[in-house]
């Protein structure tokens, strides 16, 4: 079991962590001064006046939306990091930007395709 | 690295996995039709479906059987003998459901564009999962085969039992993937890095000994967890009888089948990579052993109850995972036996999926009545005279009554135990069986002995390509049991 040496300081950190949190509630509980009122049991919502329940219906093509940004955002954080090591210096061998440049062309075609299925499904369509 | 070499290397990975990309060409044209084609043309989606599987096939054995393990993308995945025989099951599989579903699909409200494409996806995430020979390819091809199967056990949107059985399969699949990764951490941090098999293999019968023993065997143990759900091992099983009961037919045939070739292919493959290192036998051993045994138990005497064909066959699948296993278990301590192994759980996963794809077969050209109880079934041998001897030869077979496939397999299996002299493995599993003939005869006994219920009528006709596809499986049956030799040469 010696491997395990090296993460004693971290489990002691996390019981340290987990008993200040403990201690400060439970210490604030105790003796801290309890005058409850009608504005303070108030959720807080940044200074605003709350009007009406937070729990209220949304439409389903919200989700469908946020889906599909979802989707093309990752793709986006794969397409910027391929594109900023694209003209870095130091190519591992001769001719292997344009290899790089047809292994994103195939993955463009397959989202590209993929774009084209939920256009014609009806999926960007709002109403 | 040589310039040369690099790209030689990418076209021959390509090339190897040119079966792979064929499927995944064959689903998108499959989607592209979908939204393009008119809505009469749907008909046409099956047959695209199959002419994919069928060329994938086609350049799988135009490739032919490699005599030594080829390896492709940097060793994350490989080609040897056990993977050309898994995909070839795999592909035959995929066939085998193409033909039966269009029957099946009438009049449910199923979108019939992603199902096929979704089932050639699945054909393809299990070809990729058996050839995974890299820890994090295999976390992939692992989730890539759930995701497909989450989406296809829901796809019957308005049918609540399908729905639950898609919801259910995704809660167990992402604790399965959770077990699993733990599994791939633990293994790379015991062998200081390595993610390849064959890397991981050199490392653990390095002379140097560097490897942390014990935390390799804990990794191998959470390895087996992960497995155990996908492959429906007996304390892992719990979501098994739902899902199979409540999931699609024909998409359930391939939950049983070929999920299971792929992760047998994979764990072989992980079993192979460990047999022999020395701190096997504490720790993993007995966690294979106990696995094994729990499951030809369990599968069993549970299955001796079930109302349902669909449940009786869940609880079948998981008889026939802890028969699988033991090939496994006996290599774990003796690596000499490997090729041995490699042999037996070859032939009995044609055997397996043979069996078993006939059975999902007559119940989906039985459905909808034949998906309810077992009662439902009385006096089909004379009211559907083929589907009942269909149903009573799978039966038979999954008994393993020779001269059937079913019989050879078990044969095969059973014997490894013997060799590598763990008798009560084989006792077990004998055992085993014999309670199996209860529940198995009982389904062929209600259609054959038991009186139809007041105004049970005669089931719809079968489709032509249905009645192929059955006799087919059917007559595999036997010619497989015969001549073994054109399975595996």
């Amino acid at each position: 079991m010696e491997y395990l040496h090296p993460y004693i300081p971290i489990l002691m950190i996390v019981v340290l962590a987990a008993a200040f949190a403990v201690v400060t509630i439970i210490a604030s509980a105790l003796i801290g001064p309890h005058r409850p009122g009608r504005v303070k049991a108030l959720p807080y919502e940044s200074g605003m006046v709350p009007f009406h329940e937070a729990n209220i219906r949304l439409p389903i093509k919200f989700y469908v939306v946020a889906l599909l940004f979802l989707l093309f955002d990752v793709e986006t954080v794969l397409i910027l990091t391929w594109a900023i090591a694209f003209r870095a210096p130091g190519a591992p061998m001769p001719g292997f930007q344009g290899y790089a440049f047809l292994v994103m062309l195939f993955f463009m075609i397959i989202l590209v395709i993929g774009l084209l299925y939920e256009w014609r499904k009806g999926a960007l369509k709002w109403t | 690295m040589d310039p040369k070499l690099f790209y030689a290397q990418v076209v021959q990975s390509l090339l190897l996995t040119s079966p792979l990309l064929v499927l995944l060409g064959a689903a998108i044209i499959v989607l592209a039709a979908d939204v393009l084609m008119p809505r009469g043309w749907r008909g046409a989606l099956p047959w695209i479906s199959g002419l994919g599987v069928a060329a994938a096939l086609f350049v799988l054995n135009g490739m032919g059987m490699p005599a030594a393990p080829q390896h492709a993308f940097s060793g994350a995945l490989v080609l040897d003998r056990l993977t050309f025989l898994a995909d070839n099951v795999i592909l035959g599989m995929a066939l085998y459901l193409i033909a039966i579903s269009p029957r099946w699909l009438r009049g449910r409200l199923v979108p019939h564009g992603e199902y096929y494409a979704l089932l050639l996806f699945a054909a393809m995430a299990m070809m990729a999962l058996g050839r995974s020979s890299e820890l994090l390819a295999l976390f992939l091809n692992f989730e890539l085969l759930s995701i497909t199967f989450y989406v296809l056990l829901g796809i019957e949107k308005r049918n609540a039992r399908s729905t639950e059985a898609g919801f259910k399969y995704f809660i167990v699949g992402s604790t399965a993937a959770a077990f699993l990764l733990m599994g791939i951490v633990f293994v790379y941090g015991a062998t200081h890095g390595q993610t390849r098999y064959e890397a991981i293999l050199k490392a653990l019968f390095d002379a140097k000994g560097a490897v942390q023993p014990d935390m390799f065997a804990l990794g191998m143990g959470l390895l087996i967890v992960g497995f155990g759900f996908k492959i429906t091992l007996a304390p892992f099983h719990m979501y098994a009888p739902d899902v199979y009961e409540g999931g699609p037919t024909p998409v359930v045939a391939a939950l049983a089948t070929g999920t299971k070739v792929a992760g047998f292919t994979a764990l072989y493959h992980l079993v192979a990579m460990a047999a022999g290192f020395k701190a096997i036998p504490a720790g993993v051993w007995a966690a294979f052993y106990a696995v094994v045994m729990t499951s030809m138990i369990v599968g069993n005497v549970g299955a001796v109850v079930q109302p349902n064909v669909k449940r009786l066959l869940a609880y079948s699948s998981i008889a026939h995972s802890g028969y699988m296993m033991i090939p496994l278990v006996v290599v774990l301590a003796k690596p000499g036996l490997l090729g041995a192994a490699e042999d037996a759980i070859a032939y009995y996963m044609l055997a397996y999926t043979l069996m078993t794809l006939l059975a999902f077969g007559v119940i989906s050209a039985l459905a909808p009545e034949g998906e309810g109880p077992i009662a439902s079934w009385a006096g089909l041998g004379r009211r559907a005279p083929l589907r009942a001897a269909c149903m009573a030869l799978a039966m038979i077979s999954l008994i393993g009554i020779p001269p059937t496939v079913g019989f050879f397999g078990k044969l095969y299996l059973f014997g490894m135990a013997i060799e590598g002299g763990h008798i009560w493995l084989a006792v077990v599993g004998i055992l085993a069986s014999v309670v199996s003939v209860t529940y198995y005869l009982r389904v062929v006994i209600t259609m054959y002995m038991a009186e139809p219920a007041e105004g049970a009528e005669k089931p719809g006709v079968m489709g032509d390509a249905q009645i192929l596809a059955v006799g087919l499986a059917a007559a595999c049956v036997f010619v497989f049991a015969i001549f073994p030799w054109l399975y595996h040469g």
